[in-house]
């Protein structure tokens, strides 16, 4: 909200400075977005009449006029069409500077001096209605300095109210926090006798949606003045307030809304059929509104109607059939009370924001309506003339709603805030908030909010206000007591943190996309449908992700585009499976590589990474978090892989990955379809491993060695290329005795010599008894065993 | 014969002094203390003497052989060094060029930032909770006493898959859940991904907050402005760090202060970043809503308690002068790189 510094000084006047009010404001908790001065800057421009409009003798648009500020007399040569004897202008005069920093000089135009400047309204930096000069009001005191005349020196406050604080939307509402922060009484500006009653005239109206709308007000103004013209002092408050000026019933009705809160509406009566009623809309309604707009109406919205239709949304906009226009003669102005719930999100959903809907939405003062109808119809009679016929009320089912009386317990507060505060002092602050405050003993306090506080409904809304006034920088103390726990994880639990950090050890960045992607992409990845957001901001963030994979391949796309050959990213977050009823969000690490296997560097021959630089990565980590690569090992921290069909991989290399037998990950390249529509270039290696199963380890157990020497001997193998090389290992563990402590291939080869449909494959054995020294015999024995056994699998020794 | 010794000595040596390499000084050796040397043939011919003369001769015979095998094995040494001095020289390396391998990768700033406010808060005892990202309207909004028509509603503008579920908007239902699965007392913190409905430049419509709650009988609002002070000063790394909190207003805190620290660039002074207040809001906090403890069985009463809640990107831009929020969802390595 908007508003001027000198409106509200009219009202309540601390005696500080604009900077000081502004950050007591905020501190209370209505902060203060922006300080503006409400004009530009500039000097010496006084009132002036035009007494005189000669042409000038050379020069076809330009005149020769004659001025008075009052006591000087002043010809000044001016090219406006609309200079007149007779009106009222702003003369720059000899040495005044207008805003941009043009300063007024004597001067001859095509001959004929000036002693100054006609300013138009532009020229001053004011929004300008017509073209020409600024005219202004023949009551304008001539002479004096614009800037005094309209107090142009004032500021514009600008306030972000909270949700909470519908109350503080106005001029009074400012001033009541004003009052509890400074301690001052308020100055009411709108307590006149009120105005005198000429007319009879009424306009019926009926409440049919009694819960919507508790009271609704009307009062008719017959034979308002034609020629009626908002006054100066009035549209200035509007402009300050960011409002603008229309018409002087329709700102008369601003104004009142600026200075007490209540959204009023002003109907041209002619333009009405019949008696008002407030009911909610019929299916099929519609109504052209003030801005053009036509606005579909259904059940939830409440509306006035006369008996041809709506007229007006309740509590956000009139209906434009019967507005007020320069020709109306006969008003009807309404002041009601709507409830919040009638009309909350009804204007965003028809893409609204009005004034008027923004406070019925926070709630207005249920009681407030019958102050300012009696203000507006004053204002209106005194700027308008016309006669005034008495308000009329239309009651709903209950009578508003009124803030119930809390009791606060000083002792309980103190609990609660950490600081005492006297009862005195609470009493003090929540009297000039308004409420009525009785002492029930010398710590309880009895605390009845006023109608406007409708915020305060328990103790702890009591405590933020005590809070806010006292300033939350009074809550100072040292940290308090706090009983320590450990807080150390156990040995055997991997912290993400050691994941993220590994990966980072090993090139690999960590990125963080989307949680949402795009559905074309999402069914690349996998057949099952994803979880699909009802109102997505668009079509590429759509569905929630079942991988972290199209995420990390978009960012790969994106480096790619940017240069970048070599890129290895991991990103750690949710995927979201299965279905809206039965969501598995599962934690997972993804990783991708792309790329030389080394940075370009002079020590390595550049090559490009491969399906086995992302294993050995992936192994590396699986070893580094605690898990065993050994698959002789039968612990449950065994992990293996095993080929396996993915649809976002090559089928050819595509592997899955399991804790001891249970599915936890996925390896392998990128099939070539996908990465074409992905946009990513050369061979794409991908990583994904479920964090969950990874977050235990077993704690390390020592193991005695063996004090005798081991044994190893090579075996050169032909075994049919089919048969994965785990199998032959495990073929060879299986099949040998308990000394046989270890098993693995040193080399492999495919091509001359090897007939085709085989691999060669260098296996080295290791043997080691515990208890004694093995001996050539019994290694001889044991080979030979081995050797049978694979015999039997086709597996011969190479020769 | 005195002379003959001494010549021979000194061809001897001379020949050994010029000899290049150990091939050429096993020649010098064997042509004089080989089985065919020179001074192997006078030994021969000692048994042709008389027993005084053999004596004498003999002792020549013997200076002469140490002295030629002494100037072999000295000069044998001068070339070995000289030898590996060449090798040496010849296995010279420039130790500027760079070293072989990896390059290293990093850690995201908003993990960064994650990880030092679980830190700082974990040193104070807190633990960290988890709760779900796709979540009900209940956890997310009723519980929070954001109840369907409260104009609060509309601050969230928020992603939903049906009526029911939607994309947490806040990391506040983790609050929810923990009360509900755990008793006072209770300190925890949950960070983690939320989402609104909103995109534009100082918009994503996924982004990290960290939730902070301490729960027990008489948490004070004063509790909370001391754990403010010294998470705020902890994080910044400034020990007597202003902070100021300002009324504001939160349906699940009552009070709720929108927490200010001074401005780290300008310290208060007034600049660019902090819009020439100098003062940057960081984080909302508030004291937990008693409707909030009731929608989890707890009764207010009997405990009290506060609850922080922070925007990790934001406290990512301040602490290393990020200044465009997309840069931290664009994955872009030049960005990335600079965390390491």
């Amino acid at each position: 909200m908007r508003f001027s510094e000198s409106w509200l000084r009219e009202w309540i006047n601390p005696p500080v400075d604009t900077a000081t009010l502004a950050h007591r404001l905020t501190m209370a908790g209505l902060e203060v977005d922006a300080i503006e001065p409400a004009a530009e800057s500039f000097s010496g421009v006084v009132v002036a009449e035009v007494r005189s409009v000669e042409l000038h003798p050379d020069a076809d648009k330009l005149k020769i006029t004659r001025v008075t500020d009052g006591t000087h007399e002043y010809q000044i040569v001016c090219g406006a069409a609309n200079v007149r004897v007779g009106m009222r202008v702003p003369l720059a005069t000899l040495g005044a500077q207008l805003p941009g920093g043009l300063v007024i000089k004597s001067a001859k135009l095509r001959g004929v001096p000036s002693e100054g400047m006609l300013c138009s309204a532009s020229e001053l930096g004011m929004p300008s209605v017509v073209d020409g000069l600024w005219e202004l009001p023949s009551d304008a005191p001539l002479g004096q300095s614009i800037r005094d005349w309209l107090n142009l020196d004032d500021s514009i406050i600008e306030l972000g109210i909270t949700p909470n604080r519908g109350d503080a939307l106005s001029i009074l509402g400012v001033a009541r926090d004003c009052s509890a922060l400074f301690d001052l009484d308020i100055t009411p500006r709108d307590q006149s006798s009120g105005v005198e009653v000429t007319s009879d005239a009424v306009q019926s109206a009926r409440i049919a949606a009694p819960d919507d709308c508790p009271v609704y007000l009307t009062q008719v103004i017959c034979g308002v003045s034609a020629g009626r013209k908002t006054p100066m002092w009035m549209s200035e408050r509007l402009r300050r307030a960011g409002i603008k000026v229309i018409e002087p019933i329709v700102d008369v009705c601003n104004y009142v809304m600026l200075e007490l809160g209540q959204p009023l509406h002003a109907f041209d009566q002619q333009k009405l059929q019949g008696g008002l009623t407030v009911r909610r809309a019929r299916p099929g309604e519609s109504m052209d509104a003030l801005n053009q707009q036509k606005l579909e109406m259904d059940a939830d919205c409440l509306v006035i109607a006369d008996e041809a239709g709506p007229v007006a949304l309740a509590g956000i906009i009139g209906g434009l059939a019967s507005a007020v226009s320069a020709g109306t003669v006969n008003i009807v102005l309404e002041s009601a009370h709507f409830t919040p719930e009638a009309i909350a999100g009804r204007a965003r959903r028809l893409g609204l924001t009005t004034d008027a809907a923004f406070r019925f939405e926070r709630g207005v003062d249920p009681l407030l309506p019958a102050r300012a109808l009696s203000r507006a119809a004053t204002l209106i009679q005194q700027i308008c003339g016309g006669q005034v016929g008495n308000a009329s009320a239309a009651q709903g089912a209950k009578a508003p709603q009124v803030p119930a009386a809390i009791q606060l317990d000083m002792s309980w507060a103190e609990r609660r805030l950490g600081l005492a505060v006297l009862p005195e002092q609470a009493k003090k602050f929540l009297v000039r908030l308004g409420c009525i405050v009785e002492f029930q003993s010398d710590t309880v306090l009895t605390v009845t909010p006023p109608s406007h506080r409708f915020d305060m409904v328990i103790p702890e809304d009591l405590l933020e206000e005590l809070a806010r006034l006292l300033g939350f920088d009074a809550f100072r103390a040292p940290m308090g007591r706090s009983p320590l726990t450990i807080g150390v994880r156990p040995e055997t639990e991997n912290s993400i943190a050691k994941v993220a950090d590994f990966m980072a050890s090993r090139g690999y960045f960590e990125a963080i996309s989307y949680s949402f992607i795009d559905p074309a992409i999402a069914e690349l990845f996998t057949s099952a449908p994803g979880i699909a957001l009802a109102n997505p901001i668009s079509s590429e963030m759509a569905v929630m992700r079942q991988s972290l994979w199209p995420g990390l391949l978009q960012a790969v796309a994106f480096n790619q585009n940017r240069q970048q050959t070599r890129v290895r990213l991991f990103e750690m977050g949710r995927s979201f499976k299965g279905s809206l009823d039965d969501v598995q969000e599962i934690d997972q690490l993804a990783a991708v590589i792309v790329g030389g296997r080394w940075p370009e560097q002079w020590g390595e021959k550049s090559t490009q990474a491969d399906f086995f630089d992302l294993k050995g990565d992936c192994e590396a980590l699986l070893l580094h978090l605690g898990f065993s690569l050994d698959p002789s090992s039968d612990h449950a921290n065994n992990v293996s892989l095993r080929a396996a069909a993915h649809p976002a991989l090559h089928p050819g290399q595509s592997a899955e990955i399991l804790i001891h037998d249970h599915p936890c990950g996925w390896l392998g390249a990128i099939h070539p379809d996908i990465a074409e529509k992905m946009d990513v270039n050369g061979s794409v290696f991908v990583l994904e491993l479920d964090l969950h199963s990874l977050q235990y380890r077993h704690l390390p157990m020592n193991k005695p060695r063996s004090r005798f020497p081991q044994v190893r001997r090579d075996l050169a193998l032909l075994k049919p290329a089919t048969m994965p090389i785990a199998e032959l290992l495990s073929l060879i563990r299986n099949g040998g005795p308990a000394s046989l402590r270890e098993v693995g291939v040193f080399d492999r080869y495919v091509g001359a010599g090897i007939e085709p449909g085989f691999e060669s494959v260098a296996v080295k054995l290791i043997f080691q008894e515990s208890e004694r020294t093995l001996t050539d015999d019994e290694i001889v024995g044991i080979i030979s065993d081995i050797r049978a056994n694979l015999a039997q699998h086709n597996i011969q020794l190479r020769t | 014969m005195g002379n003959q010794w001494a010549d021979i000595q000194a061809e001897a040596i001379h020949s050994i002094e010029q000899a290049m390499d150990v091939a050429a000084l096993e020649e010098i050796r064997v042509a004089y203390t080989g089985k065919k040397g020179v001074v192997t043939q006078f030994m021969k011919e000692l048994g042709s003497l008389d027993p005084e003369a053999r004596r004498a001769r003999g002792a020549q015979i013997n200076e002469l052989k140490e002295a030629i095998i002494s100037a072999l094995n000295m000069r044998r040494n001068e070339l070995e060094q000289v030898a590996l001095a060449q090798k040496l020289e010849a296995e010279r390396i420039d130790v500027t060029l760079p070293g072989r391998g990896q390059s290293l990768g990093g850690i995201h700033p908003v993990t960064r930032i994650i990880r030092r406010v679980e830190a700082i808060f974990g040193s104070m005892g807190y633990s960290v909770a988890q709760g779900p990202e796709i979540e009900d309207d209940w956890h997310n909004f009723t519980a929070l006493n954001i109840p369907l028509t409260h104009p609060a509603r509309a601050m969230h503008d928020t992603f939903y898959f049906d009526a029911e579920r939607l994309l947490r908007t806040h990391t506040s239902p983790v609050q929810i859940r923990t009360m509900q699965s755990q008793t006072p007392p209770l300190k925890i913190l949950a960070p983690g991904r939320v989402y609104r409905c909103d995109s534009d430049m100082t918009h994503s419509p996924m982004f990290h907050q960290i939730e902070v709650l301490h729960l027990d009988e008489d948490v004070t609002f004063t509790d909370l402005r001391a754990t403010l002070e010294q998470f705020l000063g902890a994080l910044f790394e400034q020990d007597d760090l202003p902070i100021r909190l300002r009324p504001s207003f939160f349906p699940f805190t009552e009070p709720s202060a929108e927490v200010d620290i001074q401005c780290v660039h300008c310290r208060g002074k007034g600049c660019r970043v902090c819009k020439k207040t100098g003062w940057i809001e960081v984080l909302g906090s508030g004291m937990v809503h008693p409707n909030v403890l009731r929608a989890v069985g707890l009764d207010p009463a009997k405990v009290s308690g506060f609850a922080i809640g922070m925007g990790v990107e934001r406290l990512a831009m301040l602490r290393y002068g990020v200044d465009d929020l997309r840069s931290f969802f664009d994955n872009d390595l030049r960005f990335l790189e600079q965390f390491v």
